[in-house]
């Protein structure tokens, strides 16, 4: 009588083959969270940078004279006097961005060969304009002897319209 | 109003522990004095204000890897700061490091100490190498992923579907669930506050102790006390 070995034999194959399984599934489960934390710490890595860089930039102003500034950036927003002989200097630029589009609303009529309405269809207007405005305002601390001190800088945004 | 959520039964630091607080968007982790104060406090009797200063900046001289980073009114307030290891992935399935900045205010036969608030422990799986500014700005060589350490391993999540990116019943319904805490073994706490990893929990709270150790043992040593 084999029967017995057969069965023994599937019961260990049907064992393996669910732990194998349920392997499978978790090296795929782990695979994911994993992605998921890659994306996640890459773009911290990437917003680190981000303010490494600008303090680098600022920092690379500092000891600057405000004659050189104008000769690179040009004619500041404003200026005013900070009350110790020295200046702050602003310098605001503006950029807009806009996109998306508007598309009408419309009705579709079936009509019978006797010219009645039989069925409408409405189909709703569809709107995905945008509109941002991004305002960069740098702001340089000059001493009375005319050499950038301390720089700040900072991005205001605002938008408006139909964001997804 | 913060509630401290204290688990008993594991290991604590001698001066440490790692906590969860709740606030107001929700739990985090943290490192607080085990007394349960705001800060450390080493008593040095007979000492005084000056002397103390004075054993401060004597012992920030002779620990070339702590930088000064402030003192505050002439030195009521010394603020020191250390980029280090904290652990490998070997040991803590994350490397660990800590930009940690530490507090230590001067008084009148004490040491009022505590890691600043502006601490931070950076972990990464993914071999990043980090890296300090002077003004303290950390990055990773060719910008690998790391993070700040999570305390608290994340919730679930769903992926994003593709047939319904933005939600909804049908983005549920055709996303799947992606199991965060197997991406976060680094982590001392589950999403509901059990200590998963008590191994790196001493370690965090052994790498504090040792900022209020070492100093204790140099002042002591300096001040010729037991």
């Amino acid at each position: 009588m084999q029967y017995p070995k057969y069965i023994s034999a599937t019961i260990v194959l049907m064992l393996f083959s669910f732990a194998a399984g349920a392997q499978a599934k978790l090296e795929k489960r782990m695979k994911e969270a994993l992605e998921q934390r890659y994306k996640d710490d890459k773009y911290y890595a990437d917003f680190q940078r981000g303010i490494y860089n600008r303090e680098s930039w600022k920092n690379s102003w500092v000891g600057v004279s405000l004659a050189d500034i104008y000769k690179k950036w040009g004619a500041p927003t404003k200026a005013f006097p900070d009350g110790n002989g020295g200046q702050v200097v602003v310098y605001e630029k503006v950029s807009n961005y806009s996109g998306g589009s508007y598309t009408p609303g419309y009705t579709i009529t079936g009509y019978n060969v006797f010219g009645q309405a039989v069925n409408s269809e409405t189909v709703q207007a569809k709107d995905t304009r945008w509109a941002s405005q991004y305002v960069e305002t740098t702001t340089l601390f000059v001493d009375k002897n005319g050499i950038v001190t301390k720089v700040d800088n900072n991005i205001n945004s605002s938008r408006a319209g139909n964001y997804f | 109003m913060l509630l401290i959520l204290n688990f008993s039964g594991f290991s604590q630091g001698k001066y440490f522990e790692v906590v969860i607080e709740k606030g107001t968007y929700g739990n985090y982790g943290m490192i607080k004095p085990i007394s349960g104060q705001y800060d450390v406090t080493l008593s040095y009797s007979g000492k005084n204000r000056k002397q103390l200063l004075e054993g401060i900046l004597d012992y920030l001289k002779n620990r070339p890897t702590l930088k000064i980073d402030t003192v505050l009114n002439g030195g009521t307030v010394v603020v020191y700061r250390d980029f280090a290891t904290i652990g490998s992935k070997q040991n803590c399935f994350a490397d660990l490091t800590g930009l940690i900045y530490m507090f230590a205010v001067p008084e009148e036969g004490y040491i009022s100490i505590r890691p600043g608030g502006n601490s931070k422990i950076f972990a990464t799986v993914f071999d990043a190498k980090l890296r300090i500014s002077p003004g303290g700005d950390v990055v990773s060589e060719q910008d690998v992923p790391f993070n700040e350490f999570k305390y608290i391993q994340p919730a679930d999540g769903r992926t994003q579907s593709a047939v319904s990116p933005h939600g909804g019943l049908l983005g549920k319904a055709t996303s799947r669930k992606i199991d965060y805490k197997l991406a976060y073994p680094d982590s001392i706490f589950d999403p509901d506050g059990k200590v998963v990893n008590t191994n790196n929990k001493k370690i965090i709270e052994a790498f504090f102790d040792g900022y209020i150790a070492d100093l204790d043992q140099f002042l002591k040593t300096k001040f010729k006390m037991k």
